[in-house]
C-alpha cells in the first residue's frame, strides 16, 4: 500500500513535470522540467525494482542528453519571444492538437484497461529476478548480440554524422556569418 | 506489488502529453526534448508490461532505446545548430523552404 502511494507520488511528478516541459516559454525551464521528469521517472524503475535501468535513465538522459541540451540552448542563446503556450488559446491549431493528443491519450489508457482485463487479476508489474544486471546482461550478449553491436555502429554513425553536420567548410563559414549577422548578434547594448 | 495499470498509464500520459508538444510547440529544441519526454513513456510502458508478463526482452527493448536515443540527440542537436547557422532561428515554422 505504502509502495503504490509513493509509486503514485513519482508518477504524479513525472507527469506534471511533462505539463511543464509542453507549458513552459523559456527553453531553460523546459530543460529543468524535463530533467524532473527524468529522475521521477526513474525513480519509478527503482520501485519496479530494477536500479540498473534507473542509473542508466540518470546517466544516459538527465546525464549525456540533457547536458547536450542545455549546451545547445546556451549556445544559440535563443531570446524569442512567443514561442510558448501563451496564444494557446486564440490559434485554432493548437486547439486542434490538443484535442488530438487528449484523443490519443484516451485511446492508450483505454488500451491498457483492455489490457487489465485479460491479465490475471493480482497480478504485479515486478522486475526484481528480471532486471539482475547477470540476467540482462545474459540475454543482452547472448540473444541480441547482433543488434548490439548495430547500437554501437549506430553511435558511431552519430558521432562522424555530427561532426560532418556542424563542420564549418573553410570560406563559406564568413559568408553565412555575413548573412545572418544582423539575425545573430546580440542586441544593442548588450554585454560587449 | 505495484499493479500494471500504474506504469501504463503513466506513460500513455507521458507520450500523449510530449505528442501535444511536438505538434504545438514551435521552437526546434523544445519539440526535441518532448520526444525525448514520448521515449520515455514507451520505456516505462516497456518496462511494465514486461514486469507484468515476466519477460526479459522489455528491458533490453530499453536499453536499445536509451541508445538510439543518445544517438538521435546528437544528430538532431546537430541538425539544429546548422539549420540555426543557416536561417538565424530554430522556429520551426520559419523551415518552410519545401512548401513552394
Amino acid at each position: 500500500m505504502l509502495l503504490k502511494a509513493i509509486y503514485l507520488l513519482f508518477a504524479l511528478g513525472a507527469v506534471t513535470g511533462a505539463a511543464n516541459v509542453v507549458s513552459r516559454r523559456n527553453p531553460v525551464n523546459v530543460a529543468i522540467s524535463l530533467l524532473f521528469t527524468f529522475l521521477c521517472v526513474a525513480s519509478l524503475y527503482i520501485l519496479h525494482g530494477s536500479p540498473l535501468l534507473a542509473m542508466i535513465q540518470i546517466i544516459v538522459y538527465a546525464g549525456a542528453i540533457l547536458i547536450l541540451v542545455v549546451f545547445t540552448i546556451m549556445l544559440l542563446s535563443l531570446r524569442e519571444p512567443g514561442t510558448g503556450l501563451d496564444d494557446f488559446w486564440t490559434r485554432p491549431q493548437k486547439l486542434a492538437a490538443a484535442a488530438a493528443a487528449t484523443i490519443l491519450g484516451g485511446q492508450l489508457v483505454y488500451i491498457a484497461y483492455q489490457a487489465l482485463d485479460q491479465a490475471t487479476p493480482g497480478s504485479g508489474a515486478d522486475l526484481r529476478e528480471l532486471a539482475a544486471p547477470a540476467t540482462l546482461a545474459h540475454v543482452l550478449f547472448d540473444k541480441y548480440l547482433l543488434p548490439f553491436e548495430v547500437a554501437s555502429v549506430l553511435l558511431l554513425l552519430a558521432i562522424v554524422g555530427t561532426v560532418v553536420l556542424t563542420r564549418r567548410p573553410k570560406g563559406t563559414a564568413a559568408a553565412i556569418d555575413a548573412d545572418h549577422a544582423d539575425e545573430i548578434a546580440p542586441p544593442e547594448g548588450g554585454d560587449s | 506489488m505495484i499493479p500494471v495499470s500504474f506504469p501504463l498509464i503513466t506513460g500513455a500520459f507521458l507520450f500523449a502529453l510530449g505528442a501535444f508538444g511536438v505538434i504545438v510547440r514551435r521552437n526546434a529544441i523544445v519539440v526535441f526534448m518532448c520526444i525525448e519526454l514520448m521515449l520515455n513513456g514507451v520505456n516505462l510502458t516497456l518496462i511494465g508490461l514486461a514486469g507484468h508478463q515476466q519477460v526479459v526482452d522489455g528491458p533490453v527493448f530499453v536499453l536499445f532505446i536509451m541508445a538510439v536515443a543518445a544517438a538521435e540527440a546528437a544528430v538532431g542537436l546537430a541538425i539544429i545548430i546548422s539549420l540555426y547557422r543557416r536561417k538565424g532561428t530554430v522556429d520551426v515554422s520559419s523551415f518552410d523552404s519545401l512548401k513552394g
